[in-house]
Protein backbone atom coordinates (compact mmCIF):
# COMPACT_ATOMS: atom_id res chain seq x y z
CA UNK A 1 0.00 0.00 0.00
CA UNK A 2 1.16 3.29 -0.94
CA UNK A 3 -0.03 6.57 -0.29
CA UNK A 4 1.10 9.08 -2.87
CA UNK A 5 0.98 13.51 -2.52
CA UNK A 6 1.71 15.16 -5.52
CA UNK A 7 0.74 19.08 -5.79
CA UNK A 8 -1.45 18.77 -3.28
CA UNK A 9 -3.31 21.84 -2.51
CA UNK A 10 -6.47 22.83 0.00
CA UNK A 11 -7.75 25.93 -0.33
CA UNK A 12 -11.06 27.45 1.43
CA UNK A 13 -12.29 30.57 -0.08
CA UNK A 14 -9.67 31.01 -2.59
CA UNK A 15 -6.61 30.96 0.21
CA UNK A 16 -4.57 28.18 0.04
CA UNK A 17 -3.86 27.03 3.46
CA UNK A 18 -1.73 24.04 2.47
CA UNK A 19 0.42 22.43 0.11
CA UNK A 20 2.35 19.13 -0.12
CA UNK A 21 4.70 19.51 -3.06
CA UNK A 22 5.42 15.77 -3.18
CA UNK A 23 4.74 12.80 -0.56
CA UNK A 24 5.27 9.27 -0.94
CA UNK A 25 4.46 7.20 2.17
CA UNK A 26 4.47 3.44 2.36
CA UNK A 27 2.96 1.27 5.48
CA UNK A 28 3.99 2.67 8.88
CA UNK A 29 3.41 5.32 10.86
CA UNK A 30 3.61 8.49 9.78
CA UNK A 31 3.17 11.53 12.69
CA UNK A 32 1.67 14.89 11.81
CA UNK A 33 3.29 17.64 13.80
CA UNK A 34 1.81 21.33 13.55
CA UNK A 35 0.42 24.10 15.91
CA UNK A 36 -3.15 24.63 16.34
CA UNK A 37 -4.92 26.07 13.24
CA UNK A 38 -1.90 24.82 11.08
CA UNK A 39 -4.04 22.53 8.53
CA UNK A 40 -3.45 19.07 10.31
CA UNK A 41 -7.27 18.82 10.62
CA UNK A 42 -7.70 20.15 6.77
CA UNK A 43 -4.93 17.88 5.53
CA UNK A 44 -6.59 14.57 7.54
CA UNK A 45 -10.07 15.83 5.82
CA UNK A 46 -9.28 15.97 2.49
CA UNK A 47 -7.63 12.94 2.20
CA UNK A 48 -10.58 11.09 3.90
CA UNK A 49 -12.87 12.68 1.05
CA UNK A 50 -14.06 15.13 2.99
CA UNK A 51 -13.39 18.06 1.84
CA UNK A 52 -12.38 18.97 -1.75
CA UNK A 53 -9.04 19.40 -2.84
CA UNK A 54 -6.78 19.91 -5.41
CA UNK A 55 -3.14 17.90 -7.05
CA UNK A 56 -2.88 14.08 -7.40
CA UNK A 57 -4.02 11.91 -4.07
CA UNK A 58 -3.76 8.57 -5.04
CA UNK A 59 -3.69 5.30 -3.09
CA UNK A 60 -1.85 2.43 -5.05
CA UNK A 61 -3.74 2.44 -8.09
CA UNK A 62 -6.78 4.43 -6.50
CA UNK A 63 -6.65 8.20 -7.23
CA UNK A 64 -9.07 10.02 -4.74
CA UNK A 65 -10.71 12.49 -8.26
CA UNK A 66 -10.69 9.57 -10.85
CA UNK A 67 -11.82 6.70 -8.01
CA UNK A 68 -13.84 8.53 -5.70
CA UNK A 69 -15.55 5.27 -4.35
CA UNK A 70 -12.56 2.67 -4.35
CA UNK A 71 -10.51 5.39 -2.67
CA UNK A 72 -12.95 5.91 0.20
CA UNK A 73 -13.25 1.98 0.56
CA UNK A 74 -9.19 1.72 1.59
CA UNK A 75 -9.60 5.46 3.71
CA UNK A 76 -10.61 5.53 7.50
CA UNK A 77 -10.61 8.48 9.24
CA UNK A 78 -11.23 9.10 13.08
CA UNK A 79 -11.92 12.95 14.06
CA UNK A 80 -10.44 14.77 17.06
CA UNK A 81 -13.52 15.93 18.38
CA UNK A 82 -16.11 13.56 16.86
CA UNK A 83 -19.93 14.05 17.02
CA UNK A 84 -22.64 12.39 15.76
CA UNK A 85 -26.82 13.26 15.57
CA UNK A 86 -27.37 12.60 19.28
CA UNK A 87 -30.44 10.60 18.27
CA UNK A 88 -28.58 7.51 16.72
CA UNK A 89 -27.47 4.80 18.43
CA UNK A 90 -23.30 3.36 17.93
CA UNK A 91 -25.60 -0.05 16.61
CA UNK A 92 -26.90 2.41 14.04
CA UNK A 93 -23.20 3.65 12.94
CA UNK A 94 -21.36 0.57 13.25
CA UNK A 95 -23.95 -0.89 10.74
CA UNK A 96 -24.63 1.49 8.76
CA UNK A 97 -20.95 2.39 8.16
CA UNK A 98 -19.59 -1.28 8.48
CA UNK A 99 -22.35 -2.09 5.50
CA UNK A 100 -20.40 0.41 3.44
CA UNK A 101 -17.10 -0.42 4.51
CA UNK A 102 -18.24 -4.12 3.60
CA UNK A 103 -17.05 -5.09 7.00
CA UNK A 104 -18.23 -8.42 8.43
CA UNK A 105 -20.46 -8.48 11.17
CA UNK A 106 -17.78 -10.12 13.02
CA UNK A 107 -15.57 -7.40 12.55
CA UNK A 108 -17.97 -5.30 14.19
CA UNK A 109 -19.01 -7.22 16.95
CA UNK A 110 -14.99 -7.96 17.86
CA UNK A 111 -13.95 -3.91 17.58
CA UNK A 112 -17.22 -3.06 19.52
CA UNK A 113 -16.04 -5.36 22.27
CA UNK A 114 -12.58 -4.36 22.20
CA UNK A 115 -13.36 -0.86 23.03
CA UNK A 116 -15.87 -1.82 25.60
CA UNK A 117 -19.00 -0.50 23.79
CA UNK A 118 -21.21 -3.01 23.74
CA UNK A 119 -21.92 -1.78 27.14
CA UNK A 120 -23.68 1.43 25.30
CA UNK A 121 -24.24 -0.18 21.90
CA UNK A 122 -28.17 0.43 22.10
CA UNK A 123 -28.01 3.93 23.47
CA UNK A 124 -28.16 6.88 21.80
CA UNK A 125 -24.93 8.94 21.17
CA UNK A 126 -26.79 12.09 22.73
CA UNK A 127 -26.21 10.39 26.48
CA UNK A 128 -22.50 9.73 25.55
CA UNK A 129 -19.19 11.09 27.21
CA UNK A 130 -16.25 12.53 25.22
CA UNK A 131 -14.83 9.68 25.60
CA UNK A 132 -17.26 7.29 24.66
CA UNK A 133 -17.46 9.06 21.21
CA UNK A 134 -13.73 9.06 20.80
CA UNK A 135 -14.24 5.33 21.23
CA UNK A 136 -17.06 4.91 18.76
CA UNK A 137 -14.94 7.13 16.70
CA UNK A 138 -11.94 4.80 16.67
CA UNK A 139 -13.81 1.73 16.58
CA UNK A 140 -15.34 2.97 12.99
CA UNK A 141 -12.24 3.92 11.92
CA UNK A 142 -10.61 0.08 11.77
CA UNK A 143 -13.35 -0.91 9.82
CA UNK A 144 -13.49 -3.26 6.65
CA UNK A 145 -10.06 -3.35 5.03
CA UNK A 146 -8.82 -0.31 5.59
CA UNK A 147 -5.23 0.38 3.32
CA UNK A 148 -4.71 3.83 5.23
CA UNK A 149 -5.85 4.93 8.32
CA UNK A 150 -6.51 8.22 9.62
CA UNK A 151 -6.25 8.94 13.41
CA UNK A 152 -6.92 12.88 14.76
CA UNK A 153 -5.52 13.27 18.00
CA UNK A 154 -6.57 9.37 18.88
CA UNK A 155 -5.70 9.48 22.71
CA UNK A 156 -6.98 12.56 23.57
CA UNK A 157 -10.07 12.11 26.04
CA UNK A 158 -9.27 8.36 26.00
CA UNK A 159 -8.73 5.84 29.43
CA UNK A 160 -5.49 3.60 29.63
CA UNK A 161 -7.31 0.65 28.72
CA UNK A 162 -8.91 1.80 25.30
CA UNK A 163 -5.09 3.03 24.64
CA UNK A 164 -4.23 -0.42 24.63
CA UNK A 165 -6.71 -1.50 22.54
CA UNK A 166 -5.95 1.33 20.17
CA UNK A 167 -2.31 0.11 20.27
CA UNK A 168 -3.03 -3.20 20.07
CA UNK A 169 -5.26 -2.44 16.81
CA UNK A 170 -2.86 -0.34 15.36
CA UNK A 171 -0.23 -2.90 15.30
CA UNK A 172 -2.68 -5.27 13.61
CA UNK A 173 -3.05 -2.58 10.96
CA UNK A 174 0.71 -2.70 10.61
CA UNK A 175 0.96 -6.21 10.34
CA UNK A 176 -1.34 -5.77 7.21
CA UNK A 177 0.61 -2.77 5.44
CA UNK A 178 -1.95 -0.63 6.13
CA UNK A 179 -0.36 3.28 6.24
CA UNK A 180 -1.23 5.01 9.77
CA UNK A 181 -1.46 9.01 9.52
CA UNK A 182 -1.38 10.19 12.75
CA UNK A 183 -1.61 13.64 14.59
CA UNK A 184 -1.42 13.72 18.40
CA UNK A 185 0.19 16.34 20.98
CA UNK A 186 0.99 13.01 23.56
CA UNK A 187 3.69 10.99 22.72
CA UNK A 188 3.10 7.66 21.80
CA UNK A 189 6.59 6.64 21.71
CA UNK A 190 5.56 5.12 25.55
CA UNK A 191 2.85 2.55 23.70
CA UNK A 192 6.07 0.61 21.79
CA UNK A 193 5.14 2.42 18.34
CA UNK A 194 7.75 3.17 16.40
CA UNK A 195 7.05 6.52 14.03
CA UNK A 196 8.83 5.97 10.56
CA UNK A 197 8.59 9.64 10.02
CA UNK A 198 7.47 13.05 11.43
CA UNK A 199 6.27 15.71 9.15
CA UNK A 200 5.54 18.76 10.68
CA UNK A 201 3.25 21.98 8.90
CA UNK A 202 5.29 24.88 8.44
CA UNK A 203 4.60 28.09 6.64
CA UNK A 204 1.39 26.45 4.81
CA UNK A 205 3.95 23.39 3.60
CA UNK A 206 3.73 19.60 5.04
CA UNK A 207 7.75 19.16 5.37
CA UNK A 208 9.39 15.97 6.37
CA UNK A 209 11.50 16.37 9.75
CA UNK B 1 -29.84 48.03 35.55
CA UNK B 2 -27.98 45.15 38.06
CA UNK B 3 -25.31 42.65 36.07
CA UNK B 4 -27.97 39.97 37.09
CA UNK B 5 -30.79 41.65 35.02
CA UNK B 6 -28.26 42.04 31.49
CA UNK B 7 -27.17 38.65 31.89
CA UNK B 8 -30.86 37.14 32.16
CA UNK B 9 -31.82 39.56 29.63
CA UNK B 10 -28.81 38.62 26.93
CA UNK B 11 -29.15 35.08 27.57
CA UNK B 12 -32.61 34.38 27.83
CA UNK B 13 -34.43 37.20 26.04
CA UNK B 14 -32.60 38.73 23.74
CA UNK B 15 -31.55 35.03 22.50
CA UNK B 16 -35.36 34.02 23.09
CA UNK B 17 -36.30 37.19 20.31
CA UNK B 18 -33.50 36.66 17.81
CA UNK B 19 -33.93 32.72 17.52
CA UNK B 20 -37.52 33.20 16.97
CA UNK B 21 -37.47 36.18 14.82
CA UNK B 22 -39.49 34.34 12.11
CA UNK B 23 -41.94 33.10 13.79
CA UNK B 24 -42.93 36.80 15.36
CA UNK B 25 -42.59 38.17 11.41
CA UNK B 26 -44.61 35.50 10.47
CA UNK B 27 -47.41 36.26 13.29
CA UNK B 28 -46.67 39.64 12.33
CA UNK B 29 -47.60 39.43 8.73
CA UNK B 30 -50.30 37.33 9.14
CA UNK B 31 -52.15 39.78 11.27
CA UNK B 32 -51.03 42.61 10.09
CA UNK B 33 -51.90 41.32 6.07
CA UNK B 34 -54.89 39.56 6.38
CA UNK B 35 -57.02 41.80 9.10
CA UNK B 36 -57.66 45.09 8.91
CA UNK B 37 -57.98 47.62 11.92
CA UNK B 38 -61.87 46.76 12.71
CA UNK B 39 -61.12 42.92 11.72
CA UNK B 40 -59.25 43.03 15.15
CA UNK B 41 -61.35 45.23 16.94
CA UNK B 42 -64.19 42.63 16.05
CA UNK B 43 -62.43 39.53 16.93
CA UNK B 44 -61.21 41.34 19.85
CA UNK B 45 -64.65 41.65 21.09
CA UNK B 46 -65.88 38.26 20.46
CA UNK B 47 -63.40 37.37 22.42
CA UNK B 48 -64.18 39.32 25.84
CA UNK B 49 -67.77 38.63 25.30
CA UNK B 50 -68.25 35.76 27.84
CA UNK B 51 -65.70 33.44 29.86
CA UNK B 52 -66.27 30.86 27.62
CA UNK B 53 -64.54 32.84 24.75
CA UNK B 54 -62.06 34.51 26.78
CA UNK B 55 -60.99 30.86 27.07
CA UNK B 56 -59.83 31.49 23.13
CA UNK B 57 -57.30 33.97 23.96
CA UNK B 58 -55.98 32.45 27.08
CA UNK B 59 -55.29 29.33 25.54
CA UNK B 60 -53.02 30.72 22.97
CA UNK B 61 -50.94 32.72 25.08
CA UNK B 62 -50.69 29.07 27.61
CA UNK B 63 -49.05 27.99 24.13
CA UNK B 64 -46.72 30.67 23.53
CA UNK B 65 -45.88 30.48 27.27
CA UNK B 66 -45.10 26.42 27.02
CA UNK B 67 -42.86 27.62 23.80
CA UNK B 68 -41.51 30.39 26.10
CA UNK B 69 -40.97 27.74 28.61
CA UNK B 70 -39.33 24.84 26.57
CA UNK B 71 -36.66 27.27 25.13
CA UNK B 72 -35.75 28.66 28.74
CA UNK B 73 -35.04 24.82 29.65
CA UNK B 74 -33.27 23.91 26.57
CA UNK B 75 -31.14 26.55 26.53
CA UNK B 76 -29.98 25.84 29.79
CA UNK B 77 -28.68 22.17 28.73
CA UNK B 78 -26.15 24.29 26.35
CA UNK B 79 -22.60 23.89 27.48
CA UNK B 80 -21.53 27.44 26.99
CA UNK B 81 -24.79 28.43 28.96
CA UNK B 82 -23.62 26.79 31.95
CA UNK B 83 -22.24 29.95 33.55
CA UNK B 84 -25.60 30.94 34.32
CA UNK B 85 -26.24 28.20 37.08
CA UNK B 86 -24.34 30.97 38.78
CA UNK B 87 -27.62 32.40 39.57
CA UNK B 88 -28.66 30.07 42.12
CA UNK B 89 -26.12 31.38 44.42
CA UNK B 90 -28.06 34.88 45.02
CA UNK B 91 -30.71 35.31 47.44
CA UNK B 92 -34.26 33.97 46.66
CA UNK B 93 -36.26 37.28 47.08
CA UNK B 94 -33.58 38.53 43.97
CA UNK B 95 -33.47 35.38 42.11
CA UNK B 96 -37.05 35.62 41.69
CA UNK B 97 -37.58 39.83 41.10
CA UNK B 98 -34.90 39.22 38.56
CA UNK B 99 -36.51 36.30 36.82
CA UNK B 100 -40.00 38.28 36.55
CA UNK B 101 -38.58 40.93 34.92
CA UNK B 102 -36.69 38.69 32.52
CA UNK B 103 -39.92 36.09 31.95
CA UNK B 104 -42.22 39.46 31.55
CA UNK B 105 -40.19 40.64 28.58
CA UNK B 106 -40.83 37.19 26.93
CA UNK B 107 -44.16 37.32 27.60
CA UNK B 108 -44.41 41.40 26.02
CA UNK B 109 -46.65 39.94 23.15
CA UNK B 110 -49.14 37.98 25.29
CA UNK B 111 -49.05 41.10 27.38
CA UNK B 112 -49.67 43.60 24.94
CA UNK B 113 -52.64 41.97 23.48
CA UNK B 114 -53.83 41.12 26.87
CA UNK B 115 -53.99 44.54 27.91
CA UNK B 116 -55.93 45.39 24.72
CA UNK B 117 -58.34 42.97 25.53
CA UNK B 118 -58.16 43.98 29.04
CA UNK B 119 -59.14 47.22 28.10
CA UNK B 120 -61.88 46.94 25.83
CA UNK B 121 -63.62 44.22 28.64
CA UNK B 122 -63.32 47.47 31.12
CA UNK B 123 -64.28 49.64 28.16
CA UNK B 124 -67.62 47.06 27.79
CA UNK B 125 -67.80 46.26 31.46
CA UNK B 126 -67.22 43.05 30.49
CA UNK B 127 -65.58 42.38 34.12
CA UNK B 128 -64.91 39.39 34.23
CA UNK B 129 -63.27 38.53 30.75
CA UNK B 130 -60.81 41.53 32.52
CA UNK B 131 -60.33 39.59 35.32
CA UNK B 132 -60.04 36.54 33.60
CA UNK B 133 -56.98 38.12 31.37
CA UNK B 134 -55.41 39.59 34.28
CA UNK B 135 -55.52 36.92 36.17
CA UNK B 136 -54.43 34.58 33.36
CA UNK B 137 -51.11 36.52 32.45
CA UNK B 138 -50.34 37.02 36.02
CA UNK B 139 -50.55 33.23 36.53
CA UNK B 140 -48.61 32.55 33.52
CA UNK B 141 -45.70 35.21 34.12
CA UNK B 142 -45.44 33.35 37.59
CA UNK B 143 -45.60 29.83 36.19
CA UNK B 144 -42.73 30.36 33.70
CA UNK B 145 -40.70 31.85 36.18
CA UNK B 146 -41.29 29.31 38.28
CA UNK B 147 -40.14 26.64 35.78
CA UNK B 148 -37.23 28.69 35.13
CA UNK B 149 -35.98 29.32 38.48
CA UNK B 150 -37.09 25.47 38.96
CA UNK B 151 -34.37 24.06 36.14
CA UNK B 152 -31.65 27.24 37.16
CA UNK B 153 -31.58 25.32 40.88
CA UNK B 154 -31.76 21.98 39.10
CA UNK B 155 -29.03 22.05 36.62
CA UNK B 156 -28.63 19.32 34.19
CA UNK B 157 -31.66 16.56 35.67
CA UNK B 158 -31.16 13.35 34.57
CA UNK B 159 -33.35 12.10 32.53
CA UNK B 160 -34.30 8.37 31.34
CA UNK B 161 -35.12 8.20 27.73
CA UNK B 162 -38.46 6.71 27.01
CA UNK B 163 -39.15 3.10 27.35
CA UNK B 164 -40.62 3.05 23.68
CA UNK B 165 -37.30 5.02 22.62
CA UNK B 166 -35.10 2.30 24.26
CA UNK B 167 -37.16 -0.73 22.90
CA UNK B 168 -37.31 0.50 19.48
CA UNK B 169 -33.30 1.23 19.32
CA UNK B 170 -32.55 -2.10 20.83
CA UNK B 171 -35.09 -4.24 18.55
CA UNK B 172 -34.30 -2.06 15.13
CA UNK B 173 -31.33 -0.36 13.23
CA UNK B 174 -32.41 2.83 11.60
CA UNK B 175 -31.85 3.00 7.89
CA UNK B 176 -30.18 5.76 6.23
CA UNK B 177 -33.04 7.24 4.88
CA UNK B 178 -35.10 7.73 8.60
CA UNK B 179 -31.74 9.62 9.76
CA UNK B 180 -32.39 12.87 8.31
CA UNK B 181 -35.76 12.13 8.86
CA UNK B 182 -35.36 11.76 12.61
CA UNK B 183 -33.59 14.81 12.69
CA UNK B 184 -35.66 17.21 10.89
CA UNK B 185 -38.55 16.09 12.91
CA UNK B 186 -36.60 16.98 16.09
CA UNK B 187 -34.80 20.18 14.68
CA UNK B 188 -37.37 21.44 12.66
CA UNK B 189 -40.86 20.02 13.85
CA UNK B 190 -42.61 23.20 12.93
CA UNK B 191 -41.32 23.46 9.36
CA UNK B 192 -41.90 19.82 8.50
CA UNK B 193 -45.24 20.06 9.76
CA UNK B 194 -46.06 23.49 7.94
CA UNK B 195 -44.49 22.94 4.60
CA UNK B 196 -46.22 19.44 4.31
CA UNK B 197 -49.84 20.70 5.23
CA UNK B 198 -49.26 23.93 3.54
CA UNK B 199 -48.36 21.67 0.43
CA UNK B 200 -51.31 19.28 1.02
CA UNK B 201 -53.87 22.41 1.18
CA UNK B 202 -52.62 23.55 -1.85
CA UNK B 203 -53.04 20.29 -3.91
CA UNK B 204 -55.93 19.96 -2.51
CA UNK B 205 -57.38 23.20 -3.10
CA UNK B 206 -56.09 22.45 -6.90
CA UNK B 207 -57.61 19.26 -7.03
CA UNK B 208 -61.04 20.02 -5.76
CA UNK B 209 -61.20 22.87 -8.61
CA UNK B 210 -61.39 20.23 -11.14
CA UNK B 211 -65.17 18.91 -9.95
CA UNK B 212 -66.30 22.96 -10.42
CA UNK B 213 -65.22 23.26 -13.95
CA UNK B 214 -63.06 21.85 -16.85
CA UNK B 215 -59.87 22.60 -16.35
CA UNK B 216 -56.54 20.79 -18.79
CA UNK B 217 -53.40 20.01 -16.77
CA UNK B 218 -51.97 23.29 -16.14
CA UNK B 219 -54.20 24.27 -13.16
CA UNK B 220 -52.33 21.06 -11.72
CA UNK B 221 -48.65 21.88 -12.80
CA UNK B 222 -49.21 25.24 -11.71
CA UNK B 223 -50.15 23.74 -8.24
CA UNK B 224 -47.03 21.34 -8.46
CA UNK B 225 -44.94 24.16 -9.04
CA UNK B 226 -45.91 25.56 -5.93
CA UNK B 227 -45.92 22.61 -4.01
CA UNK B 228 -42.25 22.16 -5.34
CA UNK B 229 -41.49 25.35 -3.82
CA UNK B 230 -42.61 24.18 -0.34
CA UNK B 231 -40.31 21.46 -0.63
CA UNK B 232 -37.07 23.19 -1.74
CA UNK B 233 -36.48 23.96 2.09
CA UNK B 234 -36.45 20.78 3.44
CA UNK B 235 -34.46 19.50 0.31
CA UNK B 236 -31.64 22.05 1.98
CA UNK B 237 -31.86 21.01 5.16
CA UNK B 238 -31.49 17.39 3.64
CA UNK B 239 -28.12 18.79 1.80
CA UNK B 240 -26.91 20.69 4.85
CA UNK B 241 -27.30 17.55 6.96
CA UNK B 242 -25.44 15.31 4.67
CA UNK B 243 -22.60 17.38 4.09
CA UNK B 244 -22.60 19.05 7.28
CA UNK B 245 -24.02 17.70 10.15
CA UNK B 246 -23.70 14.07 9.07
CA UNK B 247 -20.25 14.82 6.63
CA UNK B 248 -19.14 11.20 7.34
CA UNK B 249 -21.19 10.50 4.56
CA UNK B 250 -19.13 12.11 1.97
CA UNK B 251 -16.17 9.96 3.11
CA UNK B 252 -17.87 6.77 3.49
CA UNK B 253 -17.31 4.49 -0.34
CA UNK B 254 -20.90 4.95 -1.71
CA UNK B 255 -21.06 5.50 -5.75
CA UNK B 256 -22.85 8.09 -6.53
CA UNK B 257 -26.12 6.19 -7.90
CA UNK B 258 -26.29 5.11 -4.51
CA UNK B 259 -26.03 8.26 -2.81
CA UNK B 260 -28.83 10.10 -5.03
CA UNK B 261 -30.72 6.98 -4.36
CA UNK B 262 -30.26 6.95 -0.84
CA UNK B 263 -31.00 11.29 -0.77
CA UNK B 264 -34.29 10.59 -3.32
CA UNK B 265 -35.03 7.95 -0.79
CA UNK B 266 -35.18 9.92 2.20
CA UNK B 267 -37.42 12.96 0.29
CA UNK B 268 -40.17 10.14 -1.17
CA UNK B 269 -40.57 9.04 2.83
CA UNK B 270 -40.96 12.21 3.27
CA UNK B 271 -43.02 13.11 0.08
CA UNK B 272 -46.24 9.85 1.06
CA UNK B 273 -48.38 12.22 2.13
CA UNK B 274 -48.47 14.48 -1.32
CA UNK B 275 -48.04 11.28 -2.89
CA UNK B 276 -51.08 10.20 -1.68
CA UNK B 277 -53.14 12.59 -2.35
CA UNK B 278 -52.32 13.10 -5.74
CA UNK B 279 -52.55 9.74 -6.06
CA UNK B 280 -56.49 9.05 -4.11
CA UNK B 281 -57.71 12.75 -5.38
CA UNK B 282 -56.06 12.70 -8.73
CA UNK B 283 -58.80 14.56 -10.87
CA UNK B 284 -61.02 11.97 -13.42
CA UNK B 285 -60.56 14.62 -16.24
CA UNK B 286 -56.80 14.42 -16.40
CA UNK B 287 -55.18 11.17 -17.97
CA UNK B 288 -53.00 8.86 -16.12
CA UNK B 289 -50.04 9.81 -18.01
CA UNK B 290 -50.59 13.27 -16.36
CA UNK B 291 -50.33 11.61 -13.12
CA UNK B 292 -47.30 9.72 -13.65
CA UNK B 293 -45.97 13.07 -15.10
CA UNK B 294 -46.87 14.58 -11.89
CA UNK B 295 -45.05 11.98 -10.10
CA UNK B 296 -42.16 12.34 -11.78
CA UNK B 297 -41.95 16.14 -11.65
CA UNK B 298 -42.15 15.92 -7.78
CA UNK B 299 -38.98 13.84 -8.20
CA UNK B 300 -37.38 15.42 -10.85
CA UNK B 301 -37.61 18.58 -8.47
CA UNK B 302 -35.63 16.63 -5.93
CA UNK B 303 -33.03 15.87 -8.44
CA UNK B 304 -33.07 19.20 -9.12
CA UNK B 305 -32.49 21.28 -5.88
CA UNK B 306 -29.78 19.28 -4.80
CA UNK B 307 -28.03 19.55 -8.03
CA UNK B 308 -28.51 23.21 -7.62
CA UNK B 309 -27.37 23.30 -3.90
CA UNK B 310 -23.85 21.07 -4.93
CA UNK B 311 -23.22 23.58 -7.78
CA UNK B 312 -22.18 25.92 -5.11
CA UNK B 313 -22.49 26.86 -1.53
CA UNK B 314 -25.70 28.81 -1.60
CA UNK B 315 -27.46 30.47 1.85
CA UNK B 316 -31.51 30.47 2.19
CA UNK B 317 -31.70 33.92 0.97
CA UNK B 318 -29.91 33.20 -2.50
CA UNK B 319 -31.58 29.72 -2.99
CA UNK B 320 -35.15 31.45 -2.42
CA UNK B 321 -34.80 34.15 -4.89
CA UNK B 322 -33.48 31.20 -7.19
CA UNK B 323 -36.36 29.28 -6.04
CA UNK B 324 -38.94 32.05 -7.09
CA UNK B 325 -37.26 33.07 -10.53
CA UNK B 326 -37.21 28.95 -11.36
CA UNK B 327 -41.42 28.84 -10.31
CA UNK B 328 -41.73 32.10 -12.19
CA UNK B 329 -40.17 30.39 -15.35
CA UNK B 330 -41.89 27.00 -14.79
CA UNK B 331 -45.24 29.08 -14.38
CA UNK B 332 -45.14 30.55 -17.47
CA UNK B 333 -43.59 27.59 -19.83
CA UNK B 334 -46.81 25.84 -18.59
CA UNK B 335 -49.04 28.82 -19.37
CA UNK B 336 -47.57 27.94 -22.57
CA UNK B 337 -48.88 24.72 -22.41
CA UNK B 338 -44.97 22.90 -21.85
CA UNK B 339 -46.14 19.31 -21.44
CA UNK B 340 -45.03 18.26 -17.40
CA UNK B 341 -43.26 15.62 -18.97
CA UNK B 342 -40.61 17.97 -20.84
CA UNK B 343 -40.23 19.80 -17.30
CA UNK B 344 -40.16 16.99 -15.27
CA UNK B 345 -37.04 15.33 -17.91
CA UNK B 346 -35.47 19.20 -17.98
CA UNK B 347 -35.47 19.32 -14.20
CA UNK B 348 -34.18 15.58 -14.20
CA UNK B 349 -31.18 16.31 -16.15
CA UNK B 350 -30.45 19.11 -15.49
CA UNK B 351 -30.13 18.22 -11.53
CA UNK B 352 -28.27 14.93 -12.45
CA UNK B 353 -25.92 16.91 -13.84
CA UNK B 354 -25.19 19.08 -11.64
CA UNK B 355 -25.31 16.50 -8.98
CA UNK B 356 -22.91 14.55 -10.46
CA UNK B 357 -20.40 16.84 -11.40
CA UNK B 358 -20.53 19.18 -8.41
CA UNK B 359 -20.71 16.52 -5.47
CA UNK B 360 -16.78 15.54 -4.70
CA UNK B 361 -16.28 19.54 -5.61
CA UNK B 362 -18.82 20.70 -2.69
CA UNK B 363 -17.92 22.45 0.45
CA UNK B 364 -19.64 24.40 2.73
CA UNK B 365 -17.76 27.85 3.12
CA UNK B 366 -19.60 28.62 6.16
CA UNK B 367 -18.87 25.70 7.92
CA UNK B 368 -16.26 26.97 9.62
CA UNK B 369 -18.79 29.85 10.86
CA UNK B 370 -21.54 27.14 11.92
CA UNK B 371 -18.63 25.05 13.76
CA UNK B 372 -17.70 27.68 16.24
CA UNK B 373 -21.10 29.04 16.87
CA UNK B 374 -22.76 25.49 17.61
Amino acid sequence: MTLSLRQFVKRYGGNTILTVPELVLHPGIHWIKGENGSGKTSLFRSLAGLLPCQGHVQLDELNLHQHPTGYRRLVNYSEAEPCYPGFLTAKDLVQFIGSTRQSSTHQQHDIVKQFGINAYFEKTCDTYSSGMLKKLSLALAFLGNPGLVILDEPLITLDEQARLVLVRLIKNGLSHNTIFLISSHQSIDEYNLSVDNTFVITNKTLVRL
Amino acid sequence: MSITHTILQKVFVREFYRSNASFFLLVIGLAGGFMRSYDHIALAEFFISSWLTMLIPLAVWALYTLKVINFNLELMVRPEQDFIFHFNLLPRRGQWLSMLACCALQLVPAFLYGLFLVALAAKYQFYLSAFLGTTGLIVLLLYVSWRTLNGLNHPHPDSKPPALNEYINKTFTKPYPVFFIEWVIRRETLLVIGSTLFSIIILLGVLNLYNTDVYDFRLLAIGLVVVAGAMVQLIQLAHRFENFHFNIMRGLPLSMPRRVVLTVTTHLLLLLPIFGILITRFPSQLSFVTLLESLLFLLATILFWNGILYQRDRDLEALMKLVFGVSIVLIILILFKTPLLVLASLKFVIGLYLWMKYYYRFEYLSTQIEATSN
